[in-house]
């Protein structure tokens, strides 16, 4: 990868992606909204959760189902609502050349809520890797996007943290 | 100091002696971090760093015992505070629950 792709400036973190990079966001930030907003039942426990949506409403009570339905009959709607505005925040900012700290823990969460779904649908493990992958099949195009989201990710988190 | 309870002037006053098991401070809750595939150790570390104001070192410390260990105990408080400390982990996509302290 040559030249850093989000870079420290003061408070804010300038951000180098090319065209590509930010089409390719918009397109799984356009259809993780859609996922969301389709595959997202209020206020039901957890039934009928799209299974790739899982790992975005946990439960809170491991062991007490009755406390859990009742949180998540709490906070679900809460929990989705703040995923759209970050999913949104990240969207409007894709074009941005540089981000302030909302819009960067926007970035985080929104790229980490994509490499989330991406390695549910792909039940991806911790040794999966990258080199591995040929990267002229087409069925490899998921796995490509989750190591991408994940290099994409861990640079923000060094240039907001160096 | 409480986000969600502003208007309460002493809590410690007012409490609902009928309600101590909830709100006890004698009966803390923990919240619980889990290990999964997908999440980043530095993102790990970043989050416990930016919501709790862990020194990188303690969480770094967290994150390697989430790691190695299956799972840890990050924050502790009561129901209230933990259920609003479980909600902001949920946010950030970790894997975090919560428990009766034993």
């Amino acid at each position: 990868m040559s030249g850093a792709r989000f870079g420290a400036r003061g408070s804010l973190v300038s951000v180098h992606l090319a065209d590509w990079e930010r089409r390719l966001l918009a397109e799984m930030v356009g259809e993780l909204r859609s996922n969301l907003l389709d595959h997202t039942p209020a206020r039901d426990g957890g039934d009928g959760l799209d299974p790739s949506l899982r790992r975005l409403f946990p439960p809170a009570y491991l062991s007490d189902p009755d406390r859990d339905a009742e949180y998540q009959r709490l906070m679900r709607d809460d929990l989705l609502a703040e995923r759209l505005e970050h999913l949104d925040l990240l969207d409007s900012t894709l074009a941005a050349d540089h981000l302030d700290d909302e819009q960067i823990t926007a970035w985080m969460q929104g790229l980490n809520e994509l490499r989330l779904v991406v390695g549910t649908q792909l039940d991806i493990s911790e040794e999966d890797d990258p080199a591995e992958i040929d990267p002229h099949d087409p069925a490899q195009r998921p796995r490509l996007r989750y190591h991408y989201l994940g290099g994409l990710l861990a640079e923000l988190i060094d240039a907001t943290t160096a | 100091m409480s986000p969600t309870a502003p208007a309460v002037a002493d809590p410690e006053v007012v409490r609902d002696p009928t309600n101590e098991d909830e709100h006890s401070t004698d009966v803390p809750w923990v919240v619980l971090v889990w290990n999964d595939p997908i999440n980043l150790m530095s993102y790990v570390v970043y989050v416990f760093q930016k919501l709790f104001g862990y020194s990188e070192a303690k969480a770094t410390e967290l994150m390697l015992d989430v790691h190695n260990k299956g799972r840890a105990a990050v924050a502790w408080g009561s129901r209230e505070k933990a259920e609003l400390d479980v909600f902001r982990l949920h946010e950030y996509g970790l894997w975090a629950t919560m428990q009766k302290d034993s």
